[in-house]
């Protein structure tokens, strides 16, 4: 656990106005080593991507509050000053969006914005940082890297817009690399590519990456371990290869089941009886409870934490598939 | 591009066809006549008659629109029924009046409206910004001929500042070649003109400008807020671009494209709107023109004054379309591509 890039103890994430803040993300713990892919998968609302952007406290603002503890190369995310802050992003920890077309300016071209970061961060001159802007898209896999760099946003495919996403994010070479359902948006084949590409920029730069999704089968495909989120709380964190063969908790085994579920007689595909719970509703108890099919007394009264089982760690009174 | 612009170009004569015809029928429904201003020096009936004879008024509607129509077509705007003069020269003396004026206006317009949508939109709900939105919408809302009353009271009588009533002072002798009295001024080696003129402008393009700056102002800082919130000013935080670039070069960069249509429509508006300054302030320019020529029936002259400030809209707004293609990269067609 010495060597971890990112280890974020306590991080909690509340919305909304003074008075009335309503937690998105509860008290989460996870870290990251350098090479390293972790998956945070959940449903919509799940806080995954709140947690994201609290890694680069790009939601922190008046109306948002961050706190916990985001240790980052050793040095605290939380306490940067502004200066410092900036300095850390692009360079310590860049990010990825899920729709490349609205994350990247209509009016630059594609060379440009990933020339910005070196020039901002000071890594390159403007002429400089127009020979590593076709380098990255390069390395990212855009053909005629040269000709593309001069084109706007709106001038290449879908896929190709978010490869030059992922060069503008490793402009400064990050430590850290963050993808918040970078495939999303894209056909399935294109997807593929991506996940491909990204993983195979982890294991050449020794970069961290963490792939928010809330797709099971992208997470089998390329993580090294992954942290199950519900209503903003870690329940299940674990190896790739021990979630999908024994899941410990309730909900990361509900979920696996209907992911890989064929569609019923009807058509029908499964589903996870209930819904979750609104941001604002109690704390008391698993919020997974009212769904659990092993949910006891005890579930509704007192909160399990996080705790270590076999190689996994899980919050559960009532974990599967114990060793 | 070029394509573009002959197609827009192509449809110039039939927005002026339909304008000329508004601008005839409006007139002739006005009550009233040329006649009764200029038969009131005559008395006879006899010499009335003839008068009517003489400017084409006694024939019917449709001849007399087949006439204008037909004379429309050969570019003769026709001569003025008081004074006798050709309507194309009263224009050629007029119109650079006007567009001074509407040049001047549109600075003044530019540098307070954009000015407070900068200042506002850099930190919403701000003191700074609620005072800016108060003052916008009272720009906004203000009548302008009252606003330039108001500006004669203060400024000219009160104060004595500066000129309330002209375009230059009678004591100034200028002999026009351009009619723009800046132009002329370098054509001419005369520096001396251009202080009486600036003073002589002020007053009325404040009048204009600053009231057409409050549509600006608020069009602008939401124009600025929307963009801020858009993702890819997230992706810029995100690579660690300094604040103040992020403004600059982000936000004001997209949101620009929306303000080039409101500063191209507000320019259009001021065109027509000087008319009103054009009166309050006694300036000689084409909308005052046509006003006179409305009030004393002058039918050719206000014809030919609605006409021209209808081409010039017409282009105003091509000139701004087109800006718009250039600046937005979205709009913009690459050959080879």
């Amino acid at each position: 656990m010495t060597a971890q890039l990112l280890d974020v103890a306590d991080l909690s994430v509340a919305f909304g106005p003074d008075g009335a803040r309503l937690a998105a993300v509860k008290g989460v713990s996870f870290s990251v080593a350098p090479g390293e892919v972790l998956a945070i998968v959940g449903e919509s609302g799940s806080g995954k991507s709140a947690t994201a952007m609290a890694l680069a406290r790009l939601n922190e603002g008046p109306g948002a509050d961050l706190s916990g503890r985001i240790g980052l190369q050793g040095r605290e995310v939380l306490k940067l000053s502004p200066a410092d802050l900036q300095e850390l992003r692009g360079r310590g920890i860049a990010m990825i969006f899920q729709d490349a077309m609205s994350a990247l300016n209509p009016c630059e071209t594609i060379g440009d914005q990933i020339a910005e970061a070196l020039i901002v961060h000071g890594k390159a001159t403007r002429r400089a940082a127009r020979t590593r802007a076709v380098e990255l898209l390069a390395e990212v896999g855009l053909p005629e890297p040269d000709r593309r760099a001069a084109l706007y946003p709106h001038e290449i495919s879908g896929g190709q817009r978010q490869r030059a996403m992922i060069a503008v994010a490793l402009a400064c070479d990050p430590a850290l690399l963050i993808a918040d359902e970078p495939t999303t948006a894209l056909d399935v084949t294109v997807q593929a590519q991506i996940l491909a590409l990204l993983t195979g920029l982890v294991a050449t730069r020794n970069m961290g990456l963490i792939l928010i999704t809330h797709d099971l089968g992208v997470v089998a495909g390329v993580a090294d371990r992954v942290a199950v989120m519900y209503a903003g709380r870690l329940v299940e964190a674990a190896p790739v290869e021990a979630l999908f063969a024994a899941p410990h908790h309730p909900y990361t085994r509900d979920l696996i089941a209907a992911a890989s579920a064929a569609p019923d007689a009807n058509g029908q595909l499964a589903s996870i009886p209930g819904a979750p719970p609104n941001l604002g509703s109690g704390d008391t108890g698993c919020a997974y409870a009212p769904r659990c099919r092993k949910a006891s007394p005890r579930c509704t009264a007192e909160r399990p934490d996080l705790a270590p089982l076999g190689t996994s760690r899980v919050a559960c009174w009532h974990p599967e598939n114990r060793p | 591009m070029t394509g573009e612009i002959l197609r827009r170009l192509a449809f110039l004569p039939v927005t002026l066809f339909a304008v000329a015809t508004l601008v005839f029928l409006t007139l002739r429904a006005l009550p009233g006549s040329t006649v009764d201003m200029l038969a009131s020096q005559f008395s006879t009936a006899g010499l009335r008659d003839q008068l009517i004879a003489q400017l084409g008024l006694d024939r019917s509607l449709w001849e007399q629109y087949l006439i204008y129509m037909s004379e429309l077509i050969r570019l003769d705007l026709g001569r003025s029924f008081i004074t006798g003069k050709d309507v194309s020269v009263m224009v050629w003396e007029t119109l650079p009046v006007t567009i001074e004026l509407a040049v001047a206006s549109l600075i003044v317009m530019l540098i307070a409206g954009l000015g407070m949508a900068l200042a506002a939109a850099a930190r919403p709900g701000s003191i700074l910004d609620g005072a800016l939105r108060f003052i916008a919408m009272t720009l906004f809302a203000l009548p302008w001929f009252w606003f330039g009353i108001l500006l004669i009271l203060v400024f000219s009588l009160w104060l004595d500042w500066l000129p309330a009533f002209g375009r230059l002072p009678s004591s100034v002798t200028y002999e026009p070649i351009t009619n723009f009295v800046l132009i002329d001024a370098i054509l001419q080696g005369r520096p001396d003109l251009i202080r009486p003129w600036l003073t002589h402008l002020i007053l009325p393009s404040l009048t204009v400008g600053l009231t057409t700056a409050g549509v600006l102002m608020r069009l602008a800082r939401s124009g600025i807020i929307e963009t801020s919130k858009l993702d890819f000013v997230r992706t810029a935080r995100m690579k660690g671009v300094p604040g103040r670039r992020i403004y600059l070069r982000h936000i004001l960069r997209n949101a620009a494209l929306g303000i080039l249509t409101v500063i191209g429509l507000q320019f259009g508006a001021m065109l027509g709107g000087s008319v009103i300054a054009e009166v309050v302030f006694g300036y000689p320019g084409i909308g005052r023109m046509m006003v006179d020529a409305v009030l004393t029936r002058d039918y050719a002259v206000a014809q030919g004054a609605a006409l021209v400030l209808a081409v010039f809209y017409v282009l105003v707004n091509l000139a701004t379309d087109l800006a718009y293609r250039w600046a937005d990269p979205r709009l913009r067609r690459k050959p080879g591509r």
